[in-house]
Order: structure tokens, then C-alpha cells, then sequence
């Protein structure tokens, strides 16, 4: 036994002292830390005109990166994508910051949405095409990311606030949704509501009536119950009341009873675990969409 | 204990312990370079110097660069040519041979390291965008478009030339300086020329002495020997220059190398480096033009004759709200036909067709046509008005003349009997026939 034990210990210091003379073999490569940092002064893009904008106006105020060029490891390479044309991006940047950035700053203050707002937005010029024939519109990912897609469709000289909604703000409104739910969940009684119902999917097969009549707001409410509660909250807030109610009207009893429950969890989902009201939200959004119209759109 | 199994038992530990020690001594070794650095910079530094050296080389041509690219990875529409003149502010300037030649439109571009150095175009420019977007507004079918490039890294850059290499369909495209005194307006325009005078759909080959067939889809051409020997062929993708046609790279044919043709007025077009070979195009009779293309209608080029039965067809269409978008004669779908498209609705009625010598043609309507062309000649009344100055119930026979028999970018058709048919039909599209 003592002689098991003595060679052991004999073994040990061997291999002790060879990785002992073996540190000090490693260490001839001598890797002093460079002082000269390659993060910082030798950024190898120019900055321009819109770049400090952006810098004063993203960064400063909400610490949002706003990614306007393309960047191939940001965009999704399941898709054939290609970059935002310049001028454009400028445009979506002041309308993001005032029909959006700015709305949620007036509803609860700037410590709420640089809390929860994405921290980078992602530009991209072409529509996503799916397999199923439909289009992409956004995308967000864990709630730090945003990516806005057709953005070469903006037509500049016309706003038209209604496309500016169907392809931005509605989807916009929407992924701030999934944000603030995947900070905080809503009540799973909402998942009740409409259980039976959800169409995973094949909900690109409903037609909208088909859809209200069974108790969703649009027929893409009725993939997931997901889905459905950040449809009801930005298909809410990006129209004005007419419209809602007159929505929901055209929808069967059931169908009518279904969004109203629905609505109700959204709403005090938002007083109770966010503070604001959503009847506040709306009436900010609308009264900016109004004012979109004299926003300028270019960089000066 | 017993004496053996301990000494067996110190043996194999100190062979063990012996073996780790040689292991460790090893890898520490080895861990720790004692041949010296290979690089003074560490790998970021050295990004960063070759992305000031890229800009250089990029910034300092004066007139740009041509950028010859070949999208898509098998390269299946053979490739285009793009000025680019880049700025140290991070913006482009380009222009195209698929643009009207004094387009110029501005972006941005960037350097960037990702496992190598990248060229990316990353804020939209039409010119170039053209080859990766997905609504395929050029070639390819909407969700892929042409498959091409925006994003290429470098593998060579000098003041001569600089070698790029696709980042999604891993082909070559090469950037050459522009030269100093030549202006871009004129560069496109010969190009196009070269193109315009160069385009046809087959040719023959002659590599001194023997004939090859070639044909020709988009910028590709497909060289095969004579039928009785094997049927083997090989596929040369191509751009157009000032001077010619040009190679993506050179071909070899008998041991003999092809890298382009020379661009000349007699339609022969030698090879560049070699009189002895020669391409020359089959070029078609003008009834086969006719045929073989689409040859778009508008109405101010119908004649009198012509211009009173399609004004039954207007007022057919104005009655169920409908607009002419196009209308030609022609090849479409594989037929010989009228195609209209109204409203988004795309019809064919088919016709037969003799041809009498090279410059005259019979027409004569079998009353057949496709799902959409049957249901407007059944529905719309207008619609078989718009057919009788080409022909309806009896066989028209045509004198055809043209701009340049050879290459003719308008037909017009003269009736044999009805001295005032005559009808001129362009080689290029005309969208609202009645408003133009």
C-alpha cells in the first residue's frame, strides 16, 4: 500500500513539476494587452448626416440602435432580402419616433419605454415571402429586437396613413405587444376564452367574416391565443372607435361575446400590470396619425 | 498484500504518470510559439488596415469601376454590366446598362470583416438591387427574384482590377477601373449597341473549318457538335462590352480558346484573339421575325382600315369596365397567336400561318384559342372585330417591310387586297394600345 501510495504521490509531483516548468514555457509568448482597443476610434463606416440624427434622437433618447442598413447576419436567411433605400429609412425613423417612440412616451413617460421598448430596429427593404403566398410584415425576437420589412413600398410624397398602419404601426403596435407580454405574462384565462377556436396554421384559410364570426379580430388572431391578444391590442389602437365598433358588430352574437371578453382582459391587463389605459393609448395614436400628415420627413 | 501485484501496480502508475507528464509537457509546448509571431498585428488590427487599403484602392479610380457580374449561382442569366464610382463618405454612385444611360442613382456601401473582408451595397440602389430582390422585378419568380449579390467579398484588390466573390452564389465578379476619359453615358450606349446588333436566337460556329450549333437564352450560349456525333455541348455565359461579346472565362473548342466576339457591321463576329474562328448569326427571314417574336399593337399604328373594328373592341371593353393593357401578335406560350391582356386578364386567339418567300405571310384564324381568349372571342363582341384587319372569317395575306431587315424594331404589314390595311407593329412593349 505505501508503495502504491509513493508512486502515486512520486506521479503527482512529476507531472506537478513539468506543468510547472510547462507555465513558464507558456508564458515566453509573452501576450501583454495591447492598449491600442480595436472597438474603439477606427469605426470603418462614415458616419453621415442621418447617422448623427440618429445618434442624438435613438441613442440618446431611448438607447435604440436603428439599424438602416442591411446587415446579412441581422435579417432572416430564410428569406431572399435586399437593403431599405436611404431616404426612405429617414422618413420611417421620424415616423416611428412620433407615431410610436413618442406615443408611448406620452402615455406613461420616458422610463417606460426605454424600459421596454426593442433595443435594436432592423430595416429592410423587400417584402418577406412565406411559402404560403403570404408576406411578412415584422418580426420581433425577444422582445430586443424589431425588424420592419417593405420599407422600399413607403411612398414618401403621399403619406397614406392607412398603409403606413397595415405594413408599420399596426405590426409595430403589435411586437411592442409580445414585448410587454414576454416581460410580463397576461392571465391565462384569456387562453379560455377562445380554446376550442384556434386555427395554428391554417388561419391564412379563414376570410375575415369567417374569422369575426368565431370570435377573432382578424383572421390572423386566430394562429394562437398569442397572437390573438396583440391583435386585439394594436388592431384597437391603430383605428379609431368607429371603426372598432363597427367591427365587432358585423361579427355573430358569439363572435361579439368572444372579442368583448377578450377585450376586457386586455384592457385591465394593461392598467393593472402596466398602468396605462388603453382607451388613452388609442386616442394618442389616433390624434398623431391626424397630425402625421405635417410631420417632415426629411433630415433637416 | 501480495509483492507481485504491487510492483505490477507501480509499474503501470509510473507508466501512467510518465505518459501524462509527456502529454502535459506536449501541449504546454506547443501551446506557446517559440518560433515567433507570424503577425505583427493582432487579426482585428489587421481587418482594419485592410479595410483602409480597400477604401484606397475603391475611392481612389476617379471614374469608377465596371463591375461585370454574373448573378445567381449557376449563373443561368449570364451577366451585366454596372458603373460604380465609390466616395469616401460611404456613398455610391452608380449607373447600368439595363437604365437609360444617363440614370445615375446614389447609395450607400460599406467594408465590413466577417471571416474576410466584405463589399456590401447596404442602403437600397435599384442598379444593383435589381439582381437580389425578391419581387423579381427583371428575371426569376417573385419570392427569389434573380438569386444575386449585394454583399461580395473580396479576395483581390489592386489598382487593376479587384476579384469579388458572391456571398450567397459564390461566383466570380470582377470590378476593372473605368477609363479616365471615357464617359459612362457613351460606355452604356455601346454596350447596348453591341448588344442590340449581337442578339440573336441561333448561330453557327465556325473553328476553323468545322460548324457548331449555337443557340441562345438570355446571355448564355449553348455550343453543340454537329447531330452525328455525341451530344455533347457546353454552355458559355457572357456580357456585353463596347467592343463585343466577353466570356465569363474563356472556353476551349478543338484545343482552340474562346474568350469573345468581335463586335462588327458585316455580321461576322471573329474571336478576339483569333480570325480563324467566327461566330455568325442565323439570322430569320422577316416573316420568321414575325412569327418568332411578339409584336405589339397600339392603335394610331393601325391604319383606317384597322382603326374602325377596333373601335368596336373599345367600346366592348369600355361596356364591361375594362382596359386594353397590351395587345400583340406573335409567339406566346408556345403559339402563334393574338394575346391581349384586359384589365389583368391575358388571352390568346390562335392563328395559322404560311410563309411565302421571306418578306410575305398568310393568316388565317381556325377559331382556336386558350381558357381566356375563347371566353372573350364568346363573350365580348369587340373581340372578334379586333381580329378581322389580321384576319377573321377569310385568310389575309401580308407584304411585310421593316425599318432593317435584319434586325427590324418595327414590321409593318401591307394587306395584298385591302389597300387600306396596313398595319405597323412595334418590336418594343406598348402598355394602353388605345391611349398611344
Amino acid at each position: 500500500m505505501n508503495y502504491i501510495r509513493k508512486s502515486i504521490l512520486q506521479g503527482i509531483l512529476v507531472a506537478f513539476s513539468v506543468v510547472g516548468t510547462g507555465v513558464s514555457f507558456s508564458s515566453c509568448s509573452s501576450e501583454e494587452l495591447d492598449p491600442v482597443s480595436v472597438f474603439a476610434s477606427e469605426t470603418t463606416e462614415v458616419q453621415n448626416d442621418f447617422d448623427r440624427w440618429l445618434e442624438k434622437n435613438y441613442v440618446d433618447n431611448y438607447n435604440i440602435e436603428f439599424k438602416y442598413r442591411f446587415e446579412f447576419n441581422e435579417s432572416d436567411k430564410s428569406y431572399n432580402l435586399i437593403a431599405a433605400d436611404y431616404n426612405k429609412s429617414i422618413a420611417l425613423s421620424k415616423l416611428i419616433k412620433f407615431l410610436w417612440l413618442e406615443t408611448y412616451e406620452e402615455l406613461c413617460g420616458t422610463d417606460f419605454i426605454r424600459s421596454y421598448c426593442p433595443k435594436v430596429i432592423f430595416l429592410i427593404g423587400s417584402p418577406a415571402y412565406d411559402e404560403s403566398g403570404s408576406v411578412v410584415l415584422g418580426a420581433a425576437e425577444g422582445g430586443l429586437k424589431i425588424s420592419l420589412f417593405n420599407v422600399n413600398g413607403i411612398n414618401t410624397e403621399n403619406l397614406n396613413v392607412e398603409e403606413l398602419n397595415k405594413w408599420y404601426f399596426k405590426t409595430m403596435h403589435h411586437e411592442f405587444g409580445h414585448i410587454l407580454n414576454q416581460k410580463k405574462s397576461y392571465p391565462t384565462e384569456f387562453n379560455e376564452v377562445s380554446a376550442k377556436n384556434y386555427q395554428s396554421e391554417s388561419w391564412v384559410n379563414l376570410t375575415d367574416q369567417e374569422a369575426l364570426d368565431m370570435g377573432f379580430v382578424s383572421n390572423y388572431a386566430s394562429s394562437e391565443a398569442s397572437e390573438d391578444f396583440v391583435e386585439i391590442l394594436s388592431i384597437y389602437v391603430t383605428n379609431d372607435a368607429a371603426y372598432w365598433d363597427n367591427l365587432v358588430s358585423s361579427a355573430s352574437e358569439t363572435g361579439q361575446q368572444a372579442i368583448n371578453a377578450k377585450l376586457n382582459i386586455v384592457k385591465s391587463y394593461c392598467k393593472e400590470t402596466f398602468g396605462f389605459d388603453l382607451d388613452n393609448l388609442r386616442r394618442i395614436v389616433q390624434r398623431r396619425s391626424a397630425e402625421v400628415v405635417d410631420l417632415n420627413l426629411n433630415l433637416d | 498484500m501480495n509483492i507481485l501485484l504491487i510492483n505490477k501496480a507501480r509499474r503501470i502508475f509510473a507508466v501512467f504518470f510518465t505518459l501524462l507528464s509527456l502529454l502535459l509537457t506536449s501541449l504546454l509546448l506547443t501551446s506557446c510559439n517559440s518560433e515567433g509571431e507570424v503577425f505583427t498585428e493582432s487579426s482585428a488590427q489587421r481587418a482594419t488596415t485592410a479595410i483602409k487599403e480597400y477604401t484606397k484602392i475603391l475611392t481612389q479610380q476617379e471614374n469608377g469601376w465596371i463591375l461585370k457580374y454574373y448573378p445567381q449561382s449557376a449563373m443561368e442569366y449570364g451577366g451585366y454590366t454596372t458603373l460604380i464610382k465609390f466616395a469616401s463618405d460611404g456613398k455610391v454612385q452608380m449607373a447600368s446598362e439595363l437604365f437609360k444611360s444617363t440614370d445615375v442613382l446614389e447609395s450607400s456601401y460599406s467594408l465590413k470583416q466577417s471571416a474576410g473582408i466584405y463589399l456590401t451595397f447596404d442602403t437600397y440602389n435599384e442598379m444593383i438591387h435589381l439582381f437580389s430582390d425578391p419581387s423579381a422585378p427583371f428575371r426569376g419568380s417573385t419570392g427569389s427574384g434573380m438569386e444575386g449579390d449585394y454583399d461580395f467579398s473580396i479576395m483581390h484588390a489592386s489598382q487593376d482590377s479587384i476579384v469579388l466573390k458572391g456571398r450567397k452564389s459564390g461566383t466570380r465578379a470582377v470590378m476593372v477601373p473605368m477609363k479616365i476619359d471615357k464617359q459612362w453615358k457613351e460606355y452604356i450606349e455601346e454596350t447596348n449597341a453591341a448588344e442590340f446588333m449581337m442578339t440573336f436566337k441561333k448561330y453557327t460556329l465556325d473553328v476553323s473549318g468545322k460548324t457548331y450549333k449555337v443557340s441562345r437564352t438570355d446571355r448564355n450560349l449553348t455550343i453543340s457538335a454537329d447531330e452525328e456525333e455525341t451530344q455533347s455541348s457546353i454552355v458559355a455565359h457572357y456580357l456585353f462590352t463596347p467592343k463585343g461579346i466577353e466570356l465569363y472565362e474563356p472556353i476551349e473548342i478543338d484545343g482552340k480558346k474562346i474568350s469573345g466576339f468581335v463586335l462588327t457591321d458585316n455580321d461576322v463576329y471573329p474571336e478576339v484573339n483569333n480570325t480563324e474562328i467566327v461566330l455568325m448569326p442565323e439570322i430569320p427571314n422577316l416573316n420568321e421575325y414575325l412569327v418568332d417574336g411578339m409584336w405589339f399593337i397600339s392603335y394610331s399604328n393601325l391604319g383606317v382600315y384597322g382603326q374602325k373594328y377596333w373601335n368596336y373592341l373599345k367600346t366592348s371593353l369600355d361596356n364591361i369596365n375594362e382596359e386594353l393593357l397590351f395587345a400583340f401578335i406573335g409567339t406566346y406560350n408556345g403559339q402563334f397567336s393574338f394575346t391581349f391582356n384586359s384589365s389583368g386578364y391575358i388571352g390568346s386567339l390562335y392563328y395559322d400561318y404560311f410563309f411565302i418567300g421571306s418578306n410575305q405571310i398568310s393568316l388565317n384564324f381556325p377559331l382556336m384559342a386558350d381558357t381566356n381568349g375563347a371566353n372573350y372571342y364568346n363573350n365580348v363582341a369587340g373581340m372578334k372585330s379586333a381580329l378581322v384587319p389580321f384576319a377573321h372569317s377569310s385568310t389575309r395575306f401580308f407584304n411585310l417591310s421593316a425599318d432593317d431587315v435584319k434586325r427590324p424594331t418595327w414590321i409593318k404589314l401591307t394587306d395584298k387586297y385591302e389597300k387600306t390595311n396596313i398595319i405597323v407593329l412595334t418590336k418594343s412593349i406598348v402598355t394602353y394600345p388605345f391611349k398611344n
